[in-house]
């Protein structure tokens, strides 16, 4: 239909301009906006700029020769490098196109007028219905649309008090249980105390005797010192034997100091066991050069803080690849930081740490993962119980279970604050949307959009995050993703998706137009709002103006 | 074998006419004695190791006939400044590759796909021309040795001129002198040796889009239609190797592509082409009819053993590879191209060669094993360099006989862009520098790289707009295409994984200035194909250094961050992040023109620091230059053919200017049989006119395209000046101060002749007087 050989259609213009001028004698000025064809009547004996800068005689206007600066002498013709040419395209809408598209031998305007007479067929009326038809077509599922969007917005008044309602509840239980849990961590707090307390005993008992055993074992050294000076041949010391004692010690120094709790509690509450005070105490002699464990995993855990940089000192491979999965569960966190003990003791507490897609400091993870390490040196088997080890365990455990209750509350209200707090558009029409995922299948992928959550690609059982929630853009017509999986030398996925109006949630048009940077549509009712139905209203009446105009020709 | 090359007469009008007197100290041949090659022999007992087997890592070169190198030194005693040898990424005078407190390689000449190449490297990249320029203020001379083996150079800049050694892993000597001695006869004598530069159709000097990839018919459609939105012209779109079925070339992806030819109509349409990519390499698929018929005729290069095809890895993964050295092979290739043959394609299909060096990707430096056999019993080794330019050679052919069969003798011009190139190439189509990256480095070491290629008798050249490999940011985008603009080749093109940079994507101001700068490429347009007419008859560059158009001045022998296009135009293109000024060189004694706004510049030239701002990079006219111009921005060249003329007249000190226009159809052969213009524009003694070109006076071509516009500048000031046609149908013409360029803002810095009713292809004389007393 267009452009078949253009060079031709060059041959074919020049021929032509005649005609051009002529038209623009006969008063119908091509090319003029009707809303400024004033300007280019005008009674006065020239013709001024626009921009003011010139004035010329009436018969410079479209003459094919650029005098305005600003174009605006040249209306109708390609002379101006920054002219705009109007077409009235009568049974479809005007348009306006560059100068540089005027007399080119290619047909933008729908009546042909951007070209000279003969070489374009007038398509507007076809054009025109063509567009209206798509046009009734959009509305009625607009109007369609704008009904559900009714129901959507009913929904979303009754989600919202019931989330309200919700969280007022929940809101009561919380503070209860904050001060059930408050009671139950001062009583818990009492043990610790008590339990420190008698461990600092214990270890200024202890200090006192390694102290006389050292200066005991010395006396005997001298004195066997003495005896082996007498003797002409001395027996040669078994080192390796003592380098495993020591270590089988420090072997055992977990379990002792587990050990030593227990014999602790049991030491206060009545009179000492001679036999048993004894071996706990050549135990205790045993494990003293070493560092107490939770000691030092509390200075190991500072030294991350304060160096986070540093690898971790052991397993460095395979504990940094545990520590990143093993994240934050962020209500784990700070208590384990608290009560490292208690926290360890916890046979799940595996589980508890591994917690993908949360990510923690790099220090908490990795001073974890040390902890853990030292957790499965642990022994298995329990302490020995008495009343008093019975009582404290449990004043420790209802500790735990009140905790546990109130982070569950805490949970369950920064859930109901969130989805409180979310934009769900206008009149809160997207809240339906809230729980919903919308997907697509293009090529080998299926595209899902979980509105105010995430959105995936996913390839059979694999899935890639292209992004999370990260709120509206361009005045809430746009949902954006980001910071979904990084991509290999490229940018963390995220994904933009353009909101529009139709009858039913689609998700359509999934492209990825940057490397990892991906676009989409979606319709959905929630979108048809009165202006978008007012809109499609406007446009329908005008292209019904827009053919009486043509038929009025 | 001393030879001291006799003095040749010159006849180079205007240059230096003492020249053959000193012809004597211009060209030493083995001064050194370092000429010196391997005699053949027979394997025995106790060679060296490596004399008749080399390994590489993994690989295993069987060297069948052993040692082959030959090697020969060629001195320039009275030249500090040497050029060419073709490709690399460094200065364009040659740095000293050996004397004191030089650590270098020496400059090496085999066709590789470098990834991710350095900007400061004699390494060798992906085309080689073993053509060596030495020049100084008296005169030029040339150093060709046509051979296409591995080659390895030395340069040594002692207190006695330049001195060179040249080895060859193989082959004979055969070694061309060019004695010049000016810069155009060198090229002249050259262009004798290797042909000239094929007329390229007028629409492949306009923009051209390219992206790996344009993912499928929408996306084509939808970038089309961006330019258009955005009122910025190009003339081609590219698709790089994702739209065939699974690397096959010669198909398309069905699922992405399902309406080729619906595609290319649509882009026709717009007066606009597409170019497809087709690489040597053949997917080894039995149900694939190009490798079935390939391998049944006999097309393939064959391993060492010359029996078996050989196997190398690139995109489709196991590929053969088309043997270019075969006659027949290249008939089958050229064949590939008809349009019966070619499902999906159309005359509005252009093509694109690469990977041609050849790349393989598991092969010794990414290419083909040096014993690989190719036609005639060659070892790759022999015939590596010239592999890619047969490949180019190949393929336009195959595309000159498609527009045959398509459109009667006239034909059609092919357009084929290589990677891959060696002496000659410029018969064949234009080349590109291949796979930069998106760094002011890169951008900065386009110039000596295309200055390089261009003097080596190859003008269609160019470098990746954008840079190839990563992301640039808006200034670098935005520089790098207004320096484009100016190249002979201008494409815009990004790797798989960077951001989508069409034109428009990096927002305003950005949009407007790259708006700007391509629409400034257009209207050069009529300039620039009158350029490749000057290639295309006499073998002359395009883009030029500042010596080549001002031989004498010693200080431009070195400069290479500024460049002319053809004899008139000075081009200093912005290669920092936020420059606020820039230094140049104007070559002295010559007038200059800014090149927008028309002010001349002051004093007489040399030296020059000059403001910039991001809306443009400095642009100068030389006084004594006139430019034919087509300044109506239009979406496409083909949407141009119709348009009026501008004609920039720029006198020089003595209030003279001399230019020249051709014109053809810009498309088909006919101007072989002579249907073309050709004027020369003289403006002497007040007058301007418009002639016949002297050499060759095409009749038959008269579009009837008008002048609209004639700007002359440097006119003596102060006077009103008058304009009258004379001859038979004298009249007075309108003529008031204007503008140089259609922009607000601009000093009218010339004398504008509106409308003076004149055909661009007619014979005419306009007088200028002015009526001071």
């Amino acid at each position: 239909m267009v452009g078949r050989t253009l060079w031709v259609a060059g041959l074919v213009l020049l021929l032509c301009t005649q005609q051009l001028s002529a038209s623009a004698v006969t008063g119908t000025l091509r090319g003029v906006d009707p809303a400024l064809a004033e300007r280019y009547t005008s009674k006065g004996s020239s013709f001024k700029c626009f921009d003011g800068s010139k004035s010329m005689p009436h018969k410079r206007i479209n003459d094919n020769y650029c005098d305005c600066i600003d174009g605006s002498d040249e209306p109708g013709s390609s002379a101006c490098w920054n002219g705009r040419f109007y077409c009235r395209n009568r049974g479809y809408e005007p348009k306006v196109v560059n100068s540089s598209m005027v007399d080119d031998g290619i047909c933008d305007c729908c009546d042909g007028t951007d070209e000279q007479p003969g070489k374009c067929m007038d398509t507007c009326l076809e054009a025109g219905a063509a567009a209206r038809a798509e046009l009734k077509a959009r509305t009625a599922a607009a109007v369609a649309g704008a009904r559900v969007r009714d129901g959507y917005i009913k929904r979303a008044k009754i989600a919202r008090a019931e989330w309200d309602a919700h969280l007022k509840r929940v809101d009561m239980k919380h503070a209860e249980q904050k001060k059930k849990a408050d009671a139950a961590k001062a009583k818990k707090e009492a043990v610790e105390a008590a339990e420190k307390q008698e461990r600092e005993v214990r270890e200024a008992r202890e200090k006192v005797e390694r102290e006389e055993r050292e200066k005991a074992q010395k006396e005997a050294e001298a004195a066997k010192q003495l005896e082996e000076s007498k003797l002409s041949k001395v027996e040669p010391q078994d080192s390796d034997s003592v380098t495993s004692v020591a270590s089988s010690g420090a072997d055992q120094a977990g379990a002792v100091d587990t050990q030593n709790l227990a014999d602790e509690v049991a030491a206060a509450s009545k009179a000492a066991n001679e036999v048993a005070q004894q071996q706990q105490q050549e135990q205790a002699a045993g494990q003293a050069q070493e560092l107490d464990p939770d000691e030092e995993a509390k200075q190991r855990l500072a030294q991350w803080v304060h160096s986070s940089d540093e690898p971790p000192v052991e397993g460095a491979g395979e504990g940094a690849e545990e520590a990143t999965t093993a994240g934050g569960d962020e209500s784990a966190a700070p208590e384990a930081q608290d009560d490292d003990v208690e926290y360890v003791g916890e046979e799940d507490g595996e589980e508890i740490l591994i917690h993908p897609n949360e990510p923690a400091p790099s220090w908490w993870s990795k001073g974890k993962a040390w902890v853990l390490s030292k957790l499965q040196r642990a022994p298995s088997s329990s302490p020995p119980e008495d009343a008093e080890t019975a009582a404290r365990t449990a004043i420790k455990a209802a500790f735990t279970k009140e905790q546990n209750k109130l982070t569950e509350l805490e949970r369950e209200k920064q859930e109901l604050e969130r989805k409180l707090g979310l934009d769900l558009g206008p009149e809160g029409a997207f809240m339906p949307l809230i729980d919903r995922c919308i997907e697509a299948n293009v090529d080998k992928y299926t595209y899902s959009v979980c509105p105010f959550k995430d959105a995936h690609q996913k390839d059979g059982g694999a899935q890639t995050k292209l992004g999370g929630w990260s709120g509206w853009e361009s005045n809430g017509s746009v949902m954006s993703f980001t910071n979904g999986q990084g991509c290999w030398n490229g940018p963390a996925r995220s994904i933009t998706v353009t909101v529009v109006c139709g009858q039913d949630e689609a998700l359509m048009n999934v492209l990825e137009p940057n490397r990892c940077e991906y676009i989409a549509t979606m319709t959905t009712p929630a979108a048809c709002t009165p202006a978008v139905l007012s809109a499609l209203q406007g446009d329908i009446t005008r292209g019904e103006q827009d053919v009486l105009d043509h038929t009025e020709l | 074998m001393t030879s001291r090359n006799a003095p040749t007469p010159t006849s180079a009008p205007g240059y230096d006419q003492s020249l053959g007197l000193l012809m004597n100290d211009v060209v030493e041949l083995n001064s050194k004695s370092l000429f010196n090659f391997e005699p053949l022999r027979q394997k025995q007992e106790g060679d060296p190791e490596g004399l008749w087997e080399e390994t590489f890592r993994s690989h295993k070169d069987s060297k069948p006939k052993g040692p082959e190198a030959i090697s020969l030194d060629i001195a320039f005693p009275a030249a500090r400044h040497v050029y060419g040898l073709p490709q690399h990424a460094s200065d364009f005078s040659l740095k000293a590759t050996v004397g004191n407190n030089i650590s270098s390689e020496p400059f090496r000449l085999f066709n590789l796909d470098v990834f991710e190449y350095e900007t400061s490297s004699p390494f060798g990249l992906y085309g080689s021309i073993p053509l060596l320029v030495a020049h100084n203020a008296k005169a030029t001379v040339g150093a060709f040795w046509l051979n296409a083996a591995e080659m390895w150079i030395d340069v040594d800049k002692s207190a006695r001129g330049t001195q060179t050694q040249w080895i060859a892993e193989s082959g004979i000597v055969d070694l061309f002198i060019l004695l010049g001695p000016t810069p155009t006869q060198v090229s002249e004598q050259y262009a004798a040796l290797t042909g000239t530069t094929a007329l390229p159709q007028l629409f492949s000097l306009g923009y051209h889009q390219c992206r790996w990839n344009y993912r499928d018919e929408a996306d084509v459609a939808d970038v089309n239609a961006g330019f258009d939105a955005n009122d910025i012209p190009y003339d081609v779109i590219w698709l790089d190797i994702e739209y065939t079925n699974g690397k096959r070339y010669f198909t398309w992806d069905a699922a992405h592509f399902p309406t080729p030819e619906a595609m290319q109509h649509n882009l026709r349409d717009h007066g606009r082409k597409l170019v497809a990519i087709i690489d040597p390499h053949i997917k080894k698929d039995p149900a694939y009819y190009v490798q079935t018929e390939g391998e049944k005729r006999g097309c393939f290069v064959k391993d060492k053993d010359g029996q078996k095809d050989f196997d190398g890895w690139c995109w489709p993964g196991s590929s053969f590879y088309f043997d270019a050295m075969s006659p027949d092979a290249r008939q089958w290739w050229a064949e590939q191209f008809a349009l019966t043959k070619w499902q999906g394609s159309t005359p509005d299909l252009y093509l694109w060669n690469d990977m041609n060096e050849p790349s393989v990707f598991n092969g010794p430096e990414v290419t083909m094993p040096k014993d690989a056999i190719h036609f005639g019993g060659w070892e790759n080794r022999d015939v590596h360099n010239i592999y890619g330019m047969l490949v180019h050679r190949a393929t336009a052919e195959g595309l000159t006989a498609r527009g045959k069969a398509a459109f009667g003798s006239d034909g059609d011009r092919p357009f084929v862009l290589s990677r891959a190139f060696f002496a000659g190439s410029q018969r064949y189509g234009a080349i590109w520098t291949g796979d930069n990256a998106a760094t002011w480095d890169h951008l900065r070491v386009s110039v000596p790289m295309l200055l390089s290629i261009s003097l080596a008798g190859l003008p269609f050249c160019g470098a990746d707009v954008g840079g190839f490999f990563g992301n640039p940011d808006a200034e670098l985008a935005v520089r790098w295409w207004q320096l484009g603009a100016y190249t002979p080749f201008f494409r815009g093109h990004g790797h798989l994984d960077t951001k989508r940079r069409e034109p428009w994507l990096f927002g305003e101001p950005h949009t407007s200035r790259t708006r700007a700068a391509i629409r400034r490429r257009y209207a050069l347009l009529p300039y620039l194909y009158t350029l490749f007419r000057q290639a295309n008859l006499h073998g002359l560059p395009i883009m030029r250094s500042l010596w080549y158009e001002f031989p004498h001045e010693e200080a431009g022998f070195a400069i290479d961050d500024s460049f002319m296009l053809g004899p008139a135009i000075l081009v200093a293109p912005i290669m920092e992040a936020g420059a606020q000024s820039r230094s140049l060189y104007l070559p002295g004694g010559s007038k200059w023109y800014d090149g927008i706004t028309g002010e001349v510049m002051a004093g007489r030239g040399g030296e020059a620091q000059v403001a910039v701002d991001m809306d443009s990079i400095p642009t100068w006219l030389r006084g004594g230059s006139i430019l034919p111009l087509q300044e109506r921005p239009r979406r496409s060249s083909a949407a141009m053919q119709g348009d009026p003329f501008t004609l920039v007249v720029a006198l020089d000190a003595t209030s003279q200017a001399v230019g020249e226009l051709y014109l053809d159809d810009g498309k088909s052969f006919a101007f072989q049989r002579g249907v073309f213009a050709h004027r020369v524009l003289t403006f002497t003694d007040s007058v301007l006119a418009n002639a016949p070109y002297v050499e060759a006076a095409g009749k038959a071509y008269n579009p009837g395209n008008e002048v609209e516009r004639i700007v002359v500048l440097g006119l003596p000031r102060g006077g009103k000046w008058q304009v009258h046609l004379q001859g038979a149908e004298a009249r007075r013409l309108e003529a008031e101060p204007g503008p140089l360029t259609l922009r607000p803002g601009l000093p009218a810095s010339a004398l504008v002749v509106r409308k003076p009713g004149l055909q661009i292809t007619g014979s005419w004389s306009l007088k200028f007087s002015s009526s001071v007393s």
